[in-house]
């Protein structure tokens, strides 16, 4: 078996001792294997783990790779993905007891991407139900119950890629894959201490994932660094004719080498002031923290501010509705009552009473709202602040009170569709990680990618693991 | 109140399926979006202001799928 200190290692230097064969690529998915059943369950981390189609990519990867036909960084990689992502053959639940028995006759197209690469799926990361499409009170709002935060168990990991979350704390596989229409790759990764994307919408064709808001939707990967991030987002970014939301050819695609990183001037870096309303004294100052060692790179790093308006509210409309129209079915025949929340069981009736004129109206909203963040990049390349205001929340924390705050860099970032990434970068008192993104222009994830790496070059909070596992 | 209309829309629609507890929070729920879509409303907005989800034409198809061979119907 490796040991846990090797199945903690970024992918970047798992892919490195695999393509000098120094690492098994058999030996390495038995462990994390044996690693996910010993400890998933203590975290609610996997819906499912599929022990023997891992076990068969992974000898097919050794196989290709002793003879000679290594075909990248995540041959033989062991990874997990968020259960709203199709793989044939197995069940596909969306977290949700309705769809607990789902399942599709094809592969959905990350996972096509991926299985190209030679990547080893080790199984279906939990998740909130239905993404949260439906609105959630409760941590417990899935199918597999509560995901739990490794670096404490009473604690949340966020969702709703919260399995996902958890399997990187915990060290349970080199990387994984969730989603996000509003938080649910930045929120996890924040809370649980790990790296995560949230790509430029359109890059990563969502064929074969579960929709919530056709236009908001976006996929992307939950790893340890931010290189690990830019290595799998090469792989599972490009146009896709199956996904009418991926952009062309040219805009979709993504290469990534660390080695032939393309020069660019200095980036310019805005440190956003107004991001949050009100963030925990702790965050606050690890936060100040994280950009003064960032200046160390970055010196020119100057004040930025968000455009004020009604934002987060026309964000918040455009889901409901189009997840309204997504559930539709669900919510008409009265079957949301099967779902575990009892916010969710009640909120799809609220969403669909949302006039299309209110809807189309937010919309045009969003249309403004683009230009102004495009002047914003006008002066600065990346946005800096806080992945979040707060450190996780306890298990039983009602969600609708205890979490709820304003959010307009999250509402602003998704609605335009900006890339952002996520990193770790300290703790609070309680020990619980805190969280610092970048948010690029649209289409420009490396300046995201390239500012965090550069953060990770410079700190080591990236390879800090739980002490409770 | 419009809230307070949707509301009753709602009920009229689902009434019978929900318990008094959901049809309070429902209440609740529809309270707390009214300010939201108000503020939606209050927001400048020129008639030439377009909407950001735009109808993409299905100009470059993918090849078709082969065509079925004919079956003889049945009388």
């Amino acid at each position: 078996m490796v040991s846990d200190q090797v199945l903690y290692l970024p992918l970047s230097d798992l892919a490195k001792r695999i393509e000098t064969k120094k690492l098994s690529p058999i030996e390495l998915t038995e462990s994390y294997l044996a690693r996910s059943e010993k400890l998933g369950p203590r975290f609610g981390a996997y819906a499912k783990l599929l022990p023997d189609l891992a076990l068969e990519q992974a000898r097919k990867a050794e196989k290709e790779i002793r003879s000679g036909r290594y075909r990248g960084a995540l041959h033989g990689m062991p990874y997990a993905a968020k259960d709203l992502l199709s793989v044939r053959g197995f069940p596909t639940t969306w977290g949700a007891k309705p769809y607990a028995k789902q399942s599709f006759p094809e592969d959905a197209a990350v996972i096509e991407h991926l299985n190209r690469a030679g990547a080893v799926l080790l199984g279906k990361a939990a998740m909130i139900e239905l993404a949260g499409g439906m609105g959630y009170r409760f941590a417990s709002a899935s199918l597999t119950g509560p995901a739990k935060n490794p670096w404490n168990t009473d604690y949340w990991t966020c969702g709703s890629s919260s399995g996902s979350g958890a399997i990187m704390a915990a060290g349970l596989a080199a990387f994984t894959i969730g989603t996000e229409t509003w938080g649910s790759i930045v929120c996890p990764s924040g809370f649980c201490g790990v790296s995560g994307l949230r790509p430029t919408f359109g890059r990563v064709s969502r064929f074969g994932a579960m929709a919530l808001s056709y236009s908001m939707d976006k996929i992307g990967p939950i790893c340890r660094t931010a290189e690990d991030c830019a290595r799998v987002f090469a792989v599972i970014a490009g146009h896709d004719p199956r996904d009418r939301g991926t952009l062309p050819l040219d805009k979709a695609a993504f290469t990534y080498s660390p080695a032939t990183e393309p020069r660019r001037g200095p980036l310019r870096i805005g440190s956003l002031t107004n991001a949050w309303k009100n963030v925990e004294a702790n965050v606050a100052k690890t936060i100040a923290e994280a950009v003064r060692v960032l200046r160390k790179r970055f010196p020119g790093i100057k004040e930025a501010r968000l455009p004020e308006g009604p934002y987060e509210a026309a964000g918040n409309v455009i889901i409901a509705v189009e997840g309204a129209s997504a559930f539709g079915e669900l919510i008409r025949s009265g079957r949301v009552a099967e779902l575990d929340d009892p916010l969710g069981q009640i909120n799809g009736y609220v969403n669909q009473s949302i006039s299309g004129s209110d809807y189309v109206t937010a919309l045009r909203i969003r249309e403004i709202l683009q230009k102004k963040m495009d002047d914003l990049f006008q002066q600065f390349d990346v946005l800096v602040a806080a992945s979040l205001p707060v450190t996780a929340c306890t298990l039983d924390t009602n969600l609708e009170t205890g979490l709820d705050f304003p959010d307009p860099l999250g509402g602003i970032g998704n609605l335009c569709g900006l890339p952002a990434l996520s990193v770790p970068c300290g703790f609070d008192s309680k020990n619980l990680p805190v969280g610092l993104q970048f948010v690029a222009r649209a289409g420009d994830d490396l300046a995201a990618i390239q500012v965090a790496r550069a953060y990770q070059q410079l700190t080591n909070w990236h390879l800090k693991h739980p002490r409770t596992v | 109140m419009e809230y307070e209309a949707r509301v009753s829309a709602t009920f009229a629609l689902y009434g019978q399926r929900l318990s008094e507890d959901q049809k309070k929070d429902i209440l609740r729920l529809q309270k707390a979006l009214q300010p939201q879509l108000e503020a939606l409303r209050a927001y400048s907005l020129a008639n030439g202001d377009a909407s950001a989800l735009h109808l993409k034409p299905l100009i470059e198809r993918e090849k078709p799928a082969p065509a079925k061979p004919a079956t003889p119907s049945k009388r």
